[in-house]
């Protein structure tokens, strides 16, 4: 381990020594820099009028470019930098992946979790594109697993997996260097055979784990402090310098009013909350579902469905930026240099627009609820 | 979705409450009178192209038009059940449509003349934003509210043509709608039949709550993506574009026939009968409906000349008062009664 968490209630405040610094690679993120094409496309998981789920490429017209039947609720999808090649994931605990193209020029080939092990409903590639890294339950010996697939061939093979430095390894990105990948260990244990249920909430640790993807080996952790360990981080965005922004579930009371954005700076190993105004906070029910950065790098977006609410934060500065009310909003994909997409489980996709006031309707399916997640698929 | 849990709800209420009623009763008060409504406006609206199209007035195809926009109007506000499947609801009109695919679509479909959109039948295998009502609009009407209808030149014989085949479609949408409706399939029927394997709703509550989100999505697309732009800063013409129709200048009669529509789906549905806590709500939705019907009267057709006009501003001002109140009153107070208490992400994100 190079270096260990230090809390701060808000970015900036106070000292606190950065610590041993990871050696990270130049700039690069996945999304950053890329030019919008002009009929830019998003993939999401979706519930169907039928009460089916599926993964869906869909345009900013709302009309559905591909729709790829599950044989369970999916979550979100791994985009290849490479080949825009994608991978979507049951939600937890399934046990089934998808693999597509975003073109429908080959059909989907659905995959299986090996025994003992299901799936998060994350992954990541290899900046190659020909590895692919999913967050796992070995839910046996109670430890998060990164299952390592191999596409090189007709049907994606797992040929290996390795510790995720936690319990509940949610979200998992690849970092600028090229060489490691960030993973939000939720903290959370479950077990297949208790569905959803939360075994552990009072002794949960939840932490954000750096692992080099070659060797598998831990290179640095982010704890929080103790009095936060029931903040469960869960989804994350990475900026180009490698600053990773995390959005937390708080399953302590709902009185309290932790922050729910925390960011770690891989360079250093600062790790800082990040709080909203004192008119917010309290009023964003202690979960953020999405967390998603803007083309140009500077906008830090974050949903928050169980209040209808979406926050933005400064890249830069880490200070709160503005909110916009949209119900049941959850789904965030980067749009225009520093616009969103965001999708809600009403079947809308709406515009942030000036990140104030209402999100821009573009268009609104009946019957059909999109899913945590959207992703913005680039032209490869 | 719904701001609930406002307001402390008597648990033993929500328990005595019947949730298997609500989405019959929207079948049967609502959707069956409202698809059937829209079938009975579409020969109106054939008998007026006809008119328009061998040298008669335009006048009669512009009344039937807005008759039509305001029964898409009310009839779309549910959202759910047979509109669901097939991609019914875009169908009888593509709403909303911030990218203009309509424009786009039906301008290069004029500027092809495509020959297989002006066969009903054969249009229903066609994108879904070439046969609504809203394509109609774009064909019928020009940017300043005429009827552009008239046998006069190729390009006049082919919208005459294609707005034919239109208004016949829309009958057929709208009677497929009524079918579906009164023979439960698809959506209609898993709301009526929940199930722990139904993958919609395995309850009651489940379903009802999902028709109510439903309607709540209706009201709050209204509000904050119609009215509150248009009462808003920016030019005139792009605050109006907001609200459909409005080229036509039918955006009042989509407004009011939504805020009626809702109104009428609200009350068929019994949603504020169900709880005796609620019965208030009964008699504020008909007051706060009357009372934006009246003022949207009042507001001229024209909604950009309307904008320049401060006393008809303030009634669109003052419609998007009431509907931010009945938002409340709906999504929060409502709801709370009946326990309804978020959407598919909120309810059970990850």
């Amino acid at each position: 381990m190079l270096w260990t968490a230090i809390d701060r209630r808000s970015l900036l405040v106070g000292g606190g020594a950065a610590l041993a610094a990871l050696a990270l690679g130049p700039d690069g993120a996945r999304a950053g820099g890329a030019e919008l094409s002009e009929d830019p496309l998003f993939a999401a998981a979706r519930r169907e009028a039928d009460g089916s789920h599926s993964i869906v490429v869909t345009g900013l017209d709302g009309i559905d470019r591909q729709v790829i039947p599950l044989p369970g609720r999916g979550h979100d999808v791994a985009v290849c930098p490479v080949s825009g090649r994608c991978l979507a994931f049951a939600r937890r605990p399934g046990t089934f992946a998808v693999s597509f193209d975003v073109s429908g020029a080959r059909p989907p080939v659905v995959f299986e979790a090996v025994p003992g092990r299901h799936f998060y409903g994350h992954g990541a590639f290899s900046p190659d594109g020909r590895l692919a890294f999913a967050t796992e339950n070995d839910y046996v010996a109670n430890r998060g697993v990164i299952g390592v697939y191999d596409l090189s061939g007709d049907r994606p093979q797992r040929v290996g997996e390795f510790w995720s430095g936690g319990i509940g390894p949610h979200d998992i990105l690849p970092l600028p260097d090229g060489r490691s990948l960030v993973v939000a260990n939720g903290g959370i244990e479950t077990h297949p055979n208790k569905g959803r249920e939360k075994l552990n909430i009072e002794t949960m640790q939840p932490n954000v784990t750096v692992i080099d993807r070659e060797s598998g080996t831990v290179r640095g952790v982010a704890d929080l402090p103790a009095h936060l360990h029931k903040l469960s981080l869960r989804h994350m965005a990475v900026g180009g310098a490698g600053k990773v922004w995390i959005g937390g579930q708080y399953e302590g009371s709902l009185e309290e009013t932790p922050p729910l954005m925390a960011s770690l700076d891989t360079a250093d190993g600062r790790f800082l909350l990040h709080d909203v105004p004192d008119d917010l906070r309290g009023r964003l029910a202690n979960y953020v579902g999405s967390v998603t950065m803007s083309r140009d790098g500077e906008v830090v977006a974050a949903s928050c469905p169980r209040a209808g609410r979406i926050l933005y934060f400064s890249a830069k500065t880490g200070a709160f930026l503005s909110s916009q009310q949209r119900a049941d909003a959850c789904g965030l994909a980067a749009l225009d240099q520093g616009g969103f997409l965001i999708s809600d489980g009403q079947g809308s996709l709406s515009e942030s627009g000036d990140r104030t006031g209402a999100p821009m309707l573009l268009a609104s399916g009946a019957g059909i609820s999109w899913d945590n997640h959207m992703v913005a698929i680039d032209p490869a | 979705m719904v701001a609930a849990a406002v307001v402390a709800m008597p648990r033993q209420a929500a328990a005595e409450i019947d949730y298997s009623r609500f989405w019959p009763q929207t079948l049967s008060g609502f959707a069956l009178p409202a698809s059937n409504a829209l079938g009975k406006a579409a020969p109106a609206l054939a008998s007026g192209i006809e008119a328009a199209c061998t040298g008669g007035s335009g006048e009669p195809f512009a009344s039937a038009f807005t008759e039509a926009v305001e029964a898409v109007a009310r009839l779309s506000m549910l959202r759910v059940g047979a509109l669901a499947d097939e991609n019914r609801l875009e169908r009888i009109a593509f709403i909303p449509d911030g990218r203009g695919v309509v424009r786009r679509q039906v301008t290069r479909l004029i500027a092809d003349r495509d020959e297989t959109a002006l066969d009903a039948t054969r249009l229903r295998g066609k994108s879904v934003a070439l046969q609504g009502l809203t394509a109609l609009e774009w064909v019928a009407f020009d940017k300043d509210g005429k009827v552009l209808l008239a046998d006069s030149g190729e390009e006049g014989a082919y919208r005459c043509a294609y707005a034919a085949a239109l208004a016949a479609r829309l009958g057929e949408t709208a009677k497929e709608i009524s079918g579906a409706f009164a023979a439960p399939s698809g959506q209609t029927a898993l709301l009526l039949t929940p199930a722990p394997e139904n993958g919609l709703a395995k309850t009651h509550k489940e379903a009802a709550g999902f028709v109510f989100n439903a309607l709540m999505t209706s009201l709050e697309l209204i509000r904050d993506q119609m009215l509150a732009p248009l009462v808003g800063e920016g030019a005139p013409a792009s605050r109006v574009a907001r609200v459909p129709f409005s080229r036509s200048h039918n955006g009042t009669a989509y407004l009011s026939g939504a805020i009626g529509g809702l109104s009428q789906a609200f009350s068929a549905a019994g949603f504020a009968q169900a709880s005796g806590d609620g019965e208030w709500i009964v008699n504020t939705l008909d007051f706060e409906r009357d009372n934006a019907l009246k003022a949207l009267a009042a507001v001229p057709a024209d909604l950009e000349a309307a904008l320049s006009d401060k006393e008809a501003s303030g009634r669109l001002a003052y419609v998007l008062t009431v509907l931010t109140g009945l938002r409340t009153t709906l999504g929060g107070e409502l709801a709370a009664y009946l326990d309804f208490r978020g959407g598919f992400n909120a309810l059970d994100g990850d």
